[in-house]
């Protein structure tokens, strides 16, 4: 059985440690911003979107917040791995249900992901790009971010499950993560790939984050957003029961 | 009830026998010593008594709760130092007691009161507000105990509590244990690699080998069972006659023989001593030393797990 406080306690301890440390929020919240800030400007001038009347900027600025939003994949596996030698072991004696564990773990990564992101989003979209949205875009963007991060945190715990050391759990990442970044449509948009590889980014789940979000703030799309919403939804909740599963099956042995 | 009744206990982990059909007792507000050669397997017996791994095969319980059934009802009721050291290191101290205190659901009206008293109990008043990473491993550990006790076990499972400390910093925590089990009706298993410590603290010990339980009994018990004290007699020269007449005295129970000394077991060894120096007199024999001690802990230790340069072996 799962008990509200099991998760509200499992999710304070990481957020007690999130904020126990100044300097990871402020990286955090940095280093997306200067990526999507460089990227952005460096590449404004020299690239055009065909068929688009906009700035490269605006084209990217939303690619980029849907793409820094799977730094939660990265961090809740990580996060599980450090605890697997020890910390772990001090929340399994204790007389609460291991789905609170694993359910606490991400609503905190989720929580903070959100919260420096939120930060990322609203200096881009007030200072920088030309949106006209308003609220709901704003809104409709952290939905939007919500199922990216609990999806790839899901596919986190996931390779986290499989892989017992940092090192080669942080490899693997790493050489996922890159296809997953490019093939997204995030960069460039998704018709400038040869056919051949365009199956690529219709099984990537981010090209469906980066569509929304580009609809959500400056309403361009490529597909519609009830499927964008309809599939990132059906990978969050494929990774979640499958990490759940990985994660339970882990600890038995 | 018996606070701990474990039955036929065994443990593999693929082809290593971990825990070898163990059996043993622990009666409520004892303090139980679970002593052995690394690799024994004590710490595997702790971590199925605390749910952590399923047990091949064989029973156990805690407070009555079957730790395999029942884990929830059994991790409610217990509290575990790890043989490690695992703490939120970027977390102070008070935190860490603190969301411990979350996780068992206890009210942060009971136990803001409670992490205090404890933190005073292990002499870390102090220290609250610092973060763990500041501390010494002496401090770190005596923190490990207090957050083990904050949910109020029953009984409290302590893997080597005192792992790596100096004398000095052992004693206190040697003394808020036996405080503990004299104050509260709490039970304690402990293992530990220093016998003064087990001879101390401990009701009772088992000492373990490759997965069993060679022999269990108070550390005064297992003492005497070793037949006696040690005497020690080291000559210029042994002649034969003085083996022969010694091995007449009815007190004197095992005679060897090394170079020129004479090792003996014997039963009451300060009144007996004082015949066999007697003897050396009437032989008129070059004695260069003698020594007259009590078994201790460590003899028996040595005994049971087979150490081959023992003189009670
Ligand atoms: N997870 C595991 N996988 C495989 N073998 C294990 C595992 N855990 C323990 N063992 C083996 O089981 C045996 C008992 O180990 P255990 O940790 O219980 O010993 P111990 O008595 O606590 O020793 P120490 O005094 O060194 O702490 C050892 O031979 C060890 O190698
Ligand atoms: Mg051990």
């Amino acid at each position: 059985m799962i008990r509200g406080y099991e998760i509200a306690a499992v999710w304070q301890r990481e957020m007690k440690k999130f904020f126990a440390d100044p300097g990871m929020i402020v990286t955090s919240i940095l280093v997306p911003l200067m990526a999507i800030l460089i990227i952005g400007f460096g590449l404004n001038r020299f690239i055009a979107i065909p068929g688009l009347q906009i700035d490269y900027l605006d084209f990217f600025g939303p690619g980029g917040i849907a793409v820094l939003s799977i730094g939660a994949a990265i961090f809740v596996g990580f996060s599980i791995i450090r605890d697997k030698r020890g910390y772990i072991k001090e929340l399994l004696v204790v007389p609460i249900s291991r789905y609170s564990i694993l359910i606490g773990k991400i609503l905190s990564e989720i929580t903070m992901q959100l919260l420096t992101l939120l930060v990322t989003v609203v200096i881009i979209v007030f200072f920088f790009s030309k949106t006209d949205r308003g609220a709901w875009g704003i809104g409709l963007t952290v939905g939007f971010m919500f199922l990216i991060v609990f999806g790839f945190s899901g596919f986190g715990i996931v390779l986290s499950s499989v892989f017992r050391n940092a090192k080669s759990y942080n490899q693997l990442m790493t050489i996922i993560l890159i296809p997953i970044m490019f093939l997204s449509g995030a960069f460039f948009p998704l018709d400038g790939f040869p056919e051949s590889w365009r199956w690529v980014t219709y099984i990537n789940p981010l090209t469906y984050g980066v569509d929304g979000i580009r609809w959500a703030l400056i309403g361009v799309s490529e597909f519609s957003v009830a499927f964008d919403i309809a599939f990132l939804v059906c990978f969050a909740s494929a990774m979640m029961f499958l990490g759940a599963f990985l994660f339970e099956r882990n600890l038995k042995k | 009830m018996p606070a701990v009744k474990v039955t036929h206990l065994v443990k593999n982990f693929r082809q290593k026998v971990a825990v070898n059909d163990v059996s043993f007792q622990i009666a409520q507000g004892e303090v139980f010593g679970l002593l052995g050669p690394n690799g024994a397997g004590k710490s595997t017996i702790i971590s199925i008594l605390t749910t952590l791994l399923l047990p091949t095969s064989g029973l156990a319980e805690v407070c009555g709760y079957d730790v395999v059934k029942k884990s929830r009802e059994t991790r409610r009721n217990i509290g575990l130092v790890f043989q490690e050291t695992i703490l939120d290191e970027d977390l102070s101290a008070f935190s860490n007691l603190d969301i411990h205190a979350r996780l068992y659901h206890v009210a942060p009206a009971v136990s803001r009161p409670r992490v205090s008293e404890l933190l005073s109990l292990v002499g870390l008043t102090g220290e609250a507000k610092t973060k763990v990473s500041a501390f010494s491993g002496g401090m770190k550990r005596r923190l490990e105990i207090a957050r083990g006790l904050i949910h109020q076990p029953r009984v409290l499972f302590l893997d080597e509590p005192t792992i790596g400390l100096d004398p000095k910093t052992r004693r206190p925590i040697w003394d808020y244990i036996k405080k503990l089990s004299r104050e509260t009706n709490l039970t304690i298993l402990l293992t530990t690699h220093y016998l003064e410590e087990a001879d101390y603290l401990c009701d009772r010990v088992a000492v373990m080998n490759e997965g069993k339980i060679s022999v269990a009994g108070s550390p005064k018990e297992l003492k005497r069972g070793l037949g006696g004290d040690l005497v020690r007699i080291r000559l210029a020269a042994v002649p034969a006659e003085f083996l022969s007449r010694v091995r007449q005295f009815p007190f004197v129970k095992k005679v060897s023989l090394k170079d020129t000394e004479v090792s003996l077991v014997v039963d009451n060894g300060e009144a007996n001593g004082a015949e066999l120096i007697r003897l050396v007199h009437a032989l008129s024999l070059d004695i260069k030393s003698f020594s007259l001690r009590e078994p201790t802990l460590e003899d028996v230790f040595l005994h049971y797990t087979g150490e081959r340069f023992n003189s009670y072996t």
